[in-house]
């Protein structure tokens, strides 16, 4: 817990611009016109140089789309989006010949990443050195994955989806939209039509994943959506640790990105999936951001599985976002840990869905929502224990903070059961930040904010502590400086 | 080193403290008794500068310095140690993380270089020992799950770290049966330093008998009505303050 | 495109037959409308604008969310026909309650019964029936009826004015303090008939009651009681209210009520449901003054298909006002309990106090529990909280009553005993718990079959 004081010197350090990942790298793009219709999903379809099935799906879900409505039951309200003044596909011109290693990718992008402080050298493999793996998705596209090779004589696939649909076409026909199915919902299928690129995992059977896998979004380019998609296997007995980082640069206007995020974990599997999430979340006053509409969701296919779903969602200007477990396989277990900050004009509805339909399922649910300025913050959860779900378990705590007196949190979770041996167990509380605990720290000598940072970081201990330890204290630091200027 | 004149202070509008005079000399250690509702832990949070606690008129003067206006966090960092009545639970944070994050901000307020984790831990488990804090108790989260005593002694573990110049011990006493009474009052005679004073807050003459007071005030209504040696304390225990109270008046 | 064409399709249809449900009813408004030519004017407007805000709404369904997990839709195919209502029952039907000295109210099939009840010698309460005085209305009534409450929140109250062949009006003067509970007994004797009752009840500051509604019935085919309460807590005032439903297992019973609470004001309510086929319990509770305290707590014991929904929501507008829902329930066979309650705190609520706690028995594997906690809240001074279980009986606290010689069922009736008791105690005061209490036991002793059926898997 080091990491406290390092986070305070770094709120410190950071009060002249607090986000630090708002610039915006000076590029050329190749980009589709903006505009959605078959054309451009033709085009789409034709620069990744998709299988013909493929661009069936998308014109299938496309068809579905321009039958659906936008969602409206979250607690979130936003000026309509036109799905016409959007580019669709947006890609660094120098990607054009894909780079087949580090050396050929763009310097102006390895300096992108490197101020986003990302690495993308694939150091050697010393012992003791942990190494995470990166795919680098920029825009529309992946410029670059690294310790691909190491990997793969794991048996491990880590690629981008483009280059799986290429290279594994077997792979992905049988697993995409097997999880969220193409018309799940309106943002879901949008996706479906449009998603550019993302992240794709195959861990082989009884492979224990010899890296954490890692993939950095980046928004950069103006008036463009981001519609990813990722596609994470882990085969009977393997293990695989998977982290997502996303930035956007400072600007104006909102921009989209809506994702799809599919895991399938066979029998005795286990899939840890962990979000920092720091999009651009908008100014003081609640001008520009991102809207960041996802939707994840994994299944437990065979027995004894297990799927782990942590964020840390501190970006965005509005958030809808739901990472699920479907609890097939019998004894399968799944989790949710969350911490979603919501500052100055942030909205975030987020939470999870369990459903048990194997007996002796289990699943845990642990939500942190800190709300500050003007924010406004819901957890939306269901918990539905199927007939068939003997003995299934759950436990959910739900706690919500409030710092100042113009910000909201709320609660909102749906628990149904109907096996009679299943025990459903929930609890919330929504409290304010405690003046006594912060009188206390300052008569010990910490600065309000620090004071602020310290109890809030305290809060989330239960989530913090799922993250892998790569990342806890890029986390933390994030909890922390999300807050600036909440109190006082 | 605390000279405070004529203190005036309200609490949400009322006055609480009405024309408080009390001078202390390094070293020493004053005890101030009273009745419930007489202004005893107002003046321990108007000292440590807790919010919404007014001072109207008067001054305190903390080693030659005003300490009105002065933030809580700059209070602590020049010395000024308060030892709460009920020590506040803070779930998530380790009472070590909790004591290194505390005690670097003071080092750094006061221009000095932070102590590595190593000598920090090291420090902290001796002073821990001597007050039968456990390793296990450092790891918890600060003061959740402790018992009345478990909490007494972890503030005055931190008073054994923080290295105050002026100490204000608040009911130190409330809560502790005579096991934990003794060795909390142990650990505080140990940190009587001719440099160190301390301000004792108690409502019962008992604590007296661990914390041997070189002088004792009386204090009714916001104000001062008497003062004496430590043979006051006793006084006031045969005869109750009722007694006192009038005939000051 | 022919699979997207299916979807389409279906929501024609939906919409086709939602019409057909609500016509019967829609008839009925016009009946009613030709056959009062002879009502004030005010009331005319007032059954008009409830028939037309029915008509846009219809009956709530599964894809109105406060509604997701009660469709009141497929139980109204069945054909009811409005019932009239008699002044001069054949039959009185016995309630929980016999033997408590209470002043009693009959409503029968939605008429009130003046010569069986027995109000009119207590002191401090004035009551009125809309029927009896249709032309000779006090003005608080009047006023009261000018604020149109039954037209604002969900259609059902609309359609129950629009419908009524009655209503009660009680006030309780200033600084009065009743010395026994008011007694309404609302009794269902027609057969596969729906009526509608409305009845308001208005405490001036510093009044002190209790209120007490039993629901009973002595009817063949199943009816349809469509409820509407109306509460107004002065400031200091105080009212305690129990309901206890227990008519046949058949009935469809809906309630809407609506409280508000001034300044100080305590509101108390207890519910016990046994009876009815569908009992919605629908709760709007306004804290509108500061230091206002409501305390809504309920139990339900279910059968068969009995289909129980307990749902509360409690606004907290004003300061330092404190609120608790504790509802407890025990499934059996193929019955469903759900419980929604919602807790609102408004910008400047500060001070609030809100707690929640919904716990099921599940006792079958045909049984089905559903929860639905929430909590929105726009201050930040407050101390919210809420807990939801759904599980079995403890196997730990059987196992142990049963190594002390208790058989099996009477160890569940035990443990069930004990687990909804807690609800009710301190509900009221012991007198009027020992009714409610007995009710409980009695349940338990006539339905030891249902419990042990399908949860005897110990």
């Amino acid at each position: 817990m080091v990491a406290v004081q390092d986070t305070v010197k770094d709120v410190h350090a950071l009060d002249v611009d607090k986000y630090k990942y708002g610039f915006v790298t000076d590029i050329e793009s190749d980009m589709a016109p903006k505009g959605l219709n078959e054309g451009i999903i033709k085009f789409i379809s034709a620069k990744k140089n998709e299988p013909e099935w493929m661009l069936e799906l998308r014109l299938q879900a496309f068809d579905r789309w321009k039958e659906m409505e936008e969602p409206t039951w979250a607690k979130v309200s936003y000026d309509s989006i036109d799905f016409q003044d959007i580019h669709y596909y947006a890609a660094p011109k120098s990607d054009a010949d894909r780079p087949e290693s580090l050396d050929d990718v763009d310097p102006e992008l390895l300096k992108t990443y490197e101020k986003l402080g990302i690495p993308l050298v694939e150091q050697a493999l010393l012992a003791g050195v942990k190494n995470v793996a990166v795919d680098a998705v920029f825009d529309s596209v992946s410029v670059v994955t690294t310790f691909k090779e190491s990997l793969a004589e794991a048996g491990v696939i880590f690629c981008p989806i483009s280059e799986a649909l290429q290279k594994h076409p077997e792979l992905v026909k049988k697993y995409l939209g097997s999880v969220v199915p193409m018309s799940d919902n309106f943002y879901a299928t949008l996706n479906s039509a449009v998603f550019t690129d993302g992240s794709f995992v195959y861990i082989p059977e009884g492979v224990r994943c010899p890296m954490e896998l890692s993939t950095y979004f980046r928004i950069n380019e103006a008036n463009t959506g981001q519609f990813e998609r990722t596609l994470i296997i882990a085969e009977k007995g393997s293990y695989v640790s998977y982290l997502e980082g996303c930035t956007a640069p400072m600007r104006d206007e909102n921009q989209l990105h809506a994702a799809v995020v599919e895991l399938i974990a066979m029998e005795d599997a286990e899939i840890k999936y962990s979000t920092v999430q720091n999009w651009y979340p908008g100014d003081a006053e609640g001008k520009g951001g991102i809207y960041n509409f996802v939707t994840k969701r994994g299944d437990c296919r065979g027995a004894n599985s297990k799927i782990s779903w942590t964020q840390v969602e501190t970006g965005s200007a509005v958030t809808w976002k739901y990472p699920s477990c479907i609890l097939r396989g019998d004894n399968s277990v799944g989790e949710f840990y969350s911490i979603a900050i919501t500052n100055n004009h942030q909205q975030a509805d987020t939470g999870t869905k369990m459903i048990h339909l194997g007996k002796n399922t289990r699943s845990r649910i642990i939500s942190k929502g800190i709300s500050a300025g003007q924010a406004q913050s819901t957890y939306r959860g269901q918990v539905n224990i199927n007939r068939k779900a003997a003995g299934a378990r759950n436990y959910t705590q739900c706690d919500s903070l409030l710092i100042g007196s113009k910000c909201g949190a709320h609660t909102v979770p749906y628990i149904e059961s109907r096996n009679p041996s299943a025990i459903v167990e929930h609890e919330a509380t929504t409290s304010k930040l405690s003046e006594e605990q912060l009188f206390y720290c300052r008569q010990r000598g910490l600065s309000e904010e620090e004071a602020v940072a310290l109890l809030v970081n305290g809060f989330c201990r239960d989530v913090l502590q799922q993250l892998p330890m790569e990342f806890a204290v890029e986390a933390q630091k994030l909890v922390s400086i999300s807050l600036e200027g909440s109190v006082g | 080193m605390l000279e405070i004149k004529n203190l005036h202070a309200e609490v949400g509008g009322k006055e609480i403290l009405k024309g408080l005079s009390l001078s202390i000399g390094d070293g020493e250690v004053h005890a101030i008794m009273g009745p419930n509702g007489s202004g005893k832990s107002t003046l321990s949070y108007v000292l440590s500068g807790r919010e919404g606690y007014e001072v109207r008129q008067g001054d305190i003067t903390y080693c030659g310095e005003s300490l009105i206006g002065m933030l809580p966090e700059e209070r602590a960092a020049k010395g000024v140690f308060l030892a709460f009545q009920y020590p506040l639970e803070i779930p998530g944070v380790s009472t070590m993380n909790f004591l290194r994050t505390a005690y670097n901000a003071q080092l750094k307020a006061r221009g000095v270089e932070e102590l590595d984790a190593a000598s920090f831990l090291r420090m902290v488990r001796a002073k821990a020992d001597l007050l039968k804090v456990s390793s296990e108790m450092l790891k918890r989260p600060l003061n959740v799950g402790f018992s009345g005593g478990e909490k007494k002694r972890n503030e005055i573990l931190q008073m054994a770290l923080f290295e105050p110049r002026l100490a204000i011990l608040d009911e130190t006493d409330s809560g502790l049966d005579i096991d934990a009474l003794k060795l909390v009052a142990d650990g505080v005679n140990a940190l009587r330093a001719p440099d160190r004073s301390m301000l004792v807050i108690t409502h019962y003459q008992r604590l007296l008998d661990y914390i041997i007071p070189d002088f004792v005030h009386v204090l009714s209504n916001g104000r001062i009505i008497k003062s004496g040696g430590k043979e006051l304390a006793l006084e006031l225990e045969r005869d109750g303050y009722e007694s006192i109270v009038s005939s000051a008046a | 495109m022919s699979v997207q064409m299916a979807p389409k399709k279906a929501i024609l249809s939906v919409a086709a037959s939602r019409g057909d449900i609500e016509k019967p009813y829609l008839e009925a408004c016009d009946r009613v409308f030709d056959e009062n030519g002879s009502e004030p004017d005010w009331l005319k407007k007032l059954r008009r604008a409830g028939k037309e805000r029915f008509k846009a709404h219809g009956f709530p369904h599964r894809r109105v969310e406060a509604w997701k997990y009660t469709d009141l839709r497929p139980r109204m195919k069945a054909p009811f026909s409005l019932a009239l209502g008699q002044e001069t029952p054949q039959t009185i039907v016995a309630t929980a309650f016999e033997g408590i000295s209470a002043s009693r109210l009959i409503i029968n099939d939605g008429v009130f019964a003046p010569s069986l009840s027995s109000l009119m010698e207590q002191s401090g309460v004035e009551l009125v029936s809309l029927k009896q005085s249709l032309h000779d209305l006090p003005d608080w009534v009047k006023d009261y009826l000018e604020l149109n409450t039954w037209l604002t929140s969900s259609p059902m109250p609309a359609l129950g004015a629009a419908l009524m062949q009655d209503a009660l009006f009680m006030r309780i003067a200033k600084d009065a303090v009743l010395d026994r509970p008011l007694h309404v007994i609302y009794q269902t004797t027609a057969n596969a008939a729906h009526y509608h009752t409305k009845c308001v009840v208005i405490l001036e500051q510093g009044a002190k009651a209790t209120l007490i509604e039993s629901h009973v019935s002595e009817n063949e085919q199943a009816s349809f009681h469509n409820q509407g309460i109306e509460i107004e807590v002065g400031d200091d005032a105080c009212l305690d209210h129990i309901v206890v439903e227990g008519s046949a297992e058949e009935n469809l019973h809906v309630t809407s009520l609506n409280a508000r609470l001034a300044q100080r004001a305590r509101y108390t309510a207890m519910s016990a449901v046994s009876g009815g086929g569908l009992v919605r319990g629908d709760s709007i509770i306004t804290l509108e003054g500061k230091g206002a305290l409501a305390q809504v707590n309920g139990v339900y014991m279910l059968v068969g298909r009995q289909h129980c929904d307990n749902t509360i929501v409690i606004k907290h507008a004003a300061p330092d006002c404190e609120s608790a829902q504790v509802f407890q329930g025990v499934l059996t066979e193929n019955s469903r309990g759900v419980f929604q309650g919602k807790v609102i705190v408004a910008e400047g609520a500060d001070g609030t106090d809100a707690h929640q706690l919904s716990r099921a028995l599940l006792l079958s594997d045909k049984a089905e529990a559903d929860s639905k906690p929430e909590l929105e809240i726009y201050a930040d001074d407050v101390k919210c909280s809420h807990g939801a279980t759904i599980g079995e009986l403890d196997k730990d606290s059987l196992f142990y009553l049963r190594s002390r010689g208790i058989p099996l069922g009477e160890a569940k009736a035990l443990l069930i005993e004990a687990f909804l008791d807690d609800v009710v105690e301190g509900a009221a005061t012991q007198e009027l718990i020992a009714p409610v209490k007995k009710h409980i036991s009695n349940w338990l002793k006539e339905h030891e079959s249902q419990i042990m059926q399908e949860g005897l898997k110990t």
